[in-house]
């Protein structure tokens, strides 16, 4: 039980008895009329009726009237909601707030919000940002009034009264990023809640984050409440590993978004657990992962039908070495239940030849690695392929048992004959990927001739490396491995994968050494080798930095059903959500 | 000196680009010294000396190196950065159109001191800043529309003006900045408006969905010189949002130069591209809105004659007029060796004749045609004293002919190419080779 810090010798008395669920419950005893009031660095910014009736209290404080003229002297007040507003405004613009009754006032501490988002989907039916500096909510007719309250040093307040009907209601807010106090009154009476984060919001910075992770039975209410107690559970905050060009991007443009991040991560070496969270040009870090550990990156073309996919993507030392300019991602465990950062990328039809040459053709690039040629069975004539592969070091094999070639050292490139190596470094970067130790086969992307409904140039194109990949939005995770398009959303990298697609595939002297009893110009050859490979803890990779040209994709089967997800090894994974 | 700026067609002189660099430069020059002449005119110009401007023709090198031996002095402007940024895919032609350019001239002159220090690497000699001229203004009439301004401005409720094109067919610019940026220009409290004056139909979907939530009011308008000069006589603020690409880092400070030289308060948001203004201009809106509350804004009446002064030290025609004079009068012109150009696809052949090269190509008509045998024809069979070679005699290559296949014919592209290299420097080993293609060039 705690007195009102204000009341000594006052008229106004105020006393919380409870404080359950983040509801505090309390009576007030004063003059007639005379309502609480929230006030927020001293404005008034609510104010609250006393509806509950207290028998107990009217007899200590001496009302002497009747029940029917006696005032009730009992409330509820959604005293976490308050807590959780100052609790995640950083302590430097940090306002104060009480509860007062007359002279009598009660302080309110920072404190756990406790859960958040309750009224969503019962008072509010949907919440939304309309633009960065405009909340929107839907009511069924029974929200009356709402108040908004937001704390920025100074103390912002908007208010719009509800019409009595299904209804679209626009608030102003004064800052995207920092928490809102919604005090809402309701034909069941007056209600509080807390928006920790509207960034999460659909229209917000934020909001892959909630279509990535919020997929369960909790939803948004469940994400925000999650990530707003482990940001308060947090001892500090996690530092951030910013590249130069870093901030130098659109995506930051609303100095608001800037300034969160760089209040709610560090810059600087602390004693964090947690590795530095490096953030290269265009991405923000999740709210997850200013909260603790996360990783792989959400990419969103926030063009109109744009996609948004989820890519956690696993790679190596030695495979950054063989590429160009890598781009180191971090190993990704856990990166399905928390990203760690989210990439906005505006994808333009550039036409073809962004595709064709993912790295420049005038960006210099090592010569190709000798190796040996295995032209699979196939429909087209193979003389395209043989004059595409003119001046790269190369032997045609005609030995058609797997393991017999393991006794050479140079990798086989086996190649449907429809395959057309029209940038002579894929051949390079394939015989640098195959030298890497531990990897059984790589792969490249794979350019197909346009067929119909294939509208952009994006639509032909898609990895020879075959993904563990599930597309669906709220579906739980069944991993499954196929090809992905693949489009400028995905990071130029090189990505561990499940298998690499049979129609163009480089394999190692130590994949080829698991392919006993196999015969490449069979079908399913191919696929089976692969599958074991990875089943003895042996890698694909497949990169995004080089492609061919596929003149028959559009006639051959896809690949072969053999693949699973390998138990061994890490894998990048590939969810696309929108 | 007479002094010729080749344009790419006599309908560029009427773009913004031609009018404000260059129209400037000729109106501050002795009257008659420097002209704009399209690229097809450039052979036959008296001229005595050729400033080459954006003449993306993949003839130009061809034709500027032909001025060069003729004993003309060449230079190559460039004030669009589509050049440095080697990892963009789609600007592979342009890159080589630079380089080939860099070759034929005797120097680059550039407009902003970051494109300088950008195709620096890329040059032999460093090149030289011509910084866009601002039109003449004189310092009392632009005292009087600041009083004006500062009598009638509204803090809380701005009238804020976008103008500019609405898109660049290669780069993130133009709407696309300011939908980016439109969230600062909403500080709470505030309500202010924005007029965007541009050319609607050339902005790009993503921009206009991005600008539709822009948290403030906006009102279109369609652009026109005059309806620019008109709104920017009466706004408060220009806005001039700035990307982070290399296109938009490259540009010069003209935006900013207008809006202040007609009088309106300038916002500058994102790459502090307009720095050498900073004292005139502002970086925040709350700051412009503070200052106009106190009557102290950046760009008053009171410093109307600074700004002028200053406008005349970072942005004089005079100056660039004798900055371009002084580069010519540097250039001593030396004897050159002749040229041949492989003629690829998409090749202006009347603009490559007129350059005087030898066109070694893979159709007719070609002083070199090259395929099974080597037919040489005119001028290169004069020099060679033959007409026809056989490539396997003389241990040469046969280009591969085309499919018809697109992806096919890169890979014939650049084995076609390989083999004209090979060709021209066989049989003409004292002669300068230039590569004039108008597409991607595998490697």
């Amino acid at each position: 039980m705690s007195e009102a810090d204000g009341g000594a010798g006052a008229s106004a008395r105020l006393t919380i008895d409870a404080v359950r669920e983040g509801r505090a419950d309390g009576w007030a005893h004063g003059p007639e009329g005379t309502r609480l009031y929230l006030r927020v660095n001293g404005d008034p910014v609510a104010s609250w009726p006393r509806t509950v009736a207290r028998p107990d209290v009217d007899a200590a404080v001496g009302d002497t009237r009747s029940e029917e003229t006696r005032e009730a002297k009992g409330f509820a007040f959604p005293l976490g909601a308050v807590a959780g507003l100052l609790a995640l405004t950083p302590s430097g613009r940090r306002p104060n707030a009480a509860l007062t009754f007359g002279e009598a006032r009660h302080a309110i501490a920072p404190g756990a919000p406790g859960r958040t988002l309750t009224t969503l989907g019962h008072a509010i039916t949907d919440l939304w940002l309309a633009d960065s500096r405009h909340l929107r909510l839907r009511t069924d007719g029974r929200l009356r009034r709402v108040i908004l309250v937001q704390a920025d040093q100074r103390v912002f307040r908007a208010e719009a009264v509800c019409p009595a009907r299904e209804a679209i209601v626009t608030l102003r807010i004064a800052d995207p990023m920092a928490p809102i106090l919604l005090l809402l009154e309701t034909d069941a009476g007056a209600e509080a809640d807390l928006v920790p984060f509207p960034s999460l919001l659909r229209g917000g910075p934020h909001a892959a984050e909630t279509l990535a992770t919020a997929g369960g039975d909790e939803g948004l209410p469940g994400l925000s409440t999650t990530l707003s107690a482990r940001l308060l559970a947090r001892t500090h905050p996690r530092r951030l590993a910013p590249a130069d060009d870093w901030s130098q991007t659109q995506a930051l443009g609303d100095p608001l978004l800037k300034r969160f991040i760089l209040e709610h991560g560090s810059l600087a070496d602390d004693a964090s657990a947690l590795p530095a969270l490096p953030l290269v040009k265009g991405e923000i870090p999740t709210l997850a992962a200013l909260c603790g550990p996360a990783s792989g990156t959400i990419a969103v073309d926030p063009s109109p039908g744009g996609e948004t996919w989820l890519v956690a993507s696993a790679t190596n030392a030695a495979l950054l070495d063989a590429m160009p300019r890598p781009s180191p991602v971090p190993l990704a465990p856990e990166a399905l239940a928390a990203p760690a950062t989210i990439a906005t990328r505006i994808v333009r039809d550039e036409g073809l030849d962004p595709l064709l040459f993912p790295l420049p053709a005038d960006t210099p690039f090592t010569e190709a690695a000798p190796f040996r040629l295995a032209i699979l069975p196939g429909a087209e004539r193979e003389d395209a392929l043989l004059e595409s592969l003119a001046g790269t070091p190369f032997e045609r094999v005609d030995e058609t048992a797997i393991v017999a070639l393991a006794a050479d050292t140079r990798p086989v490139l086996f190649a449907d004959p429809a395959i057309l190596f029209h940038d002579r470094r894929t051949i390079a970067a394939l015989t640098r990927l195959a030298g890497v130790e531990r990897v059984a086969s790589a792969g490249a992307m794979l350019i197909a001739e346009p067929a119909e409904g294939q509208t952009s140039a994006h639509d032909r194109v898609r990895s020879a490396g075959l993904f563990p990949t599930h597309a669906a939005v709220d579906a739980p995770w069944r991993p499954s491995v196929g090809p992905v398009p693949v489009s400028r959303l995905l990071p130029r990298a090189t990505y561990l994968v499940a298998a690499n697609d049979p129609a163009l595939v480089i394999v190692s002297q130590a994949g080829l050494a698991v392919g006993d009893g196999l015969d490449w110009t069979m079908d399913e050859a191919l696929p089976q080798l692969l599958a074991r490979a990875s089943a003895g803890g042996l890698a694909h990779v497949a990169t995004t930095w080089f492609s061919a040209f596929d003149r028959g994709a559009s006639v051959r089967p896809g690949p072969a059903p053999a693949f699973t997800m390998p138990a061994a090894g890490p894998v990048s994974l590939v969810r696309r959500l929108v | 000196m007479k002094i010729a700026i080749v344009i790419p067609s006599a309908a560029f002189a009427q773009s913004a680009g031609a009018r404000i660099r260059y129209q400037r430069i000729i109106d501050a020059a002795a009257r008659g010294t420097i002209e704009m002449i399209p690229l097809e005119a450039a052979a036959t110009s008296d001229a005595d000396a050729f400033l080459f401007s954006k003449t993306y023709q993949s003839a130009a090198p061809a034709l500027a190196y032909s001025l060069a031996a003729k004993g003309k002095r060449v230079a190559l402007d460039i004030f669009d950065d589509y050049f440095s940024d080697t990892a963009d895919t789609r600007m592979a032609r342009f890159r080589h159109w630079f380089d080939e350019m860099a070759r034929a001239v005797h120097h680059v002159t550039v407009s902003t001191p970051a494109l300088a220090a950008r195709l620096a690497p890329r040059l032999a000699t460093p090149p030289t800043v011509i910084a866009d001229p601002a039109a003449p203004l004189a310092p009392e009439p632009l005292a009087e529309r600041l009083a004006e301004t500062a009598a009638r401005i509204d803090p809380d409720a701005l009238d804020l003006l976008w103008f500019g094109i609405a898109s660049n067919p290669y780069f993130e610019a133009g709407l696309a900045d300011l939908a980016a940026f439109a969230p600062s220009l909403a500080p709470r409290g505030s309500r202010h408006r924005l007029t965007v004056l541009t050319n609607a139909t050339g902005a790009s979907e993503a921009a206009l969905a991005a600008l539709s939530n822009a948290p403030v009011p906006i009102t279109w308008e369609a652009w026109s010189e005059a309806r620019e000069a008109a709104l920017l006589a009466t706004a408060d603020v220009a806005i001039l949002p700035v990307g982070y690409g290399p296109f938009s880092t490259a540009k010069s400070l003209n935006r900013a130069t207008t809006a202040l030289a007609a009088g309106a308060q300038v916002l500058s948001l994102g790459p502090p591209l307009y720095a050498p203004l900073d004292r005139f201009l502002y970086r925040r809106i709350d700051d412009l809105t503070d200052d106009a509350r106190l009557g102290r804004l950046h760009h008053r009446a009171s410093r109307a004659a600074w700004f002028t002064a200053t406008l005349g030290r970072l942005a004089s025609g005079e100056d660039g007029a004798r900055r371009l004079l002084a580069i010519f009068e540097a250039i001593r012109p030396t004897p050159l060796p002749p040229h041949i150009v492989i003629a690829g696809s998409g090749v202006e052949a009347d603009l490559l004749a007129a350059s005087g090269a030898l066109i070694l190509g893979f159709e007719e008509p070609a002083d070199i045609l090259v395929g099974n045998r080597i037919q040489l024809h005119g001028r290169a069979a004069e020099r060679l004293g033959v007409t026809l070679v056989d490539p396997a005699t003389r241990g040469l290559p046969t280009p591969p002919p085309l499919s018809g296949h697109g992806v096919v014919d890169l890979v014939r592209t650049r084995a076609r190419f390989t083999a004209a290299r090979r060709i021209a420097e066989a049989l003409l080993p004292d002669h300068t080779v230039f590569l004039a293609h108008d597409g991607i060039v595998a490697p």
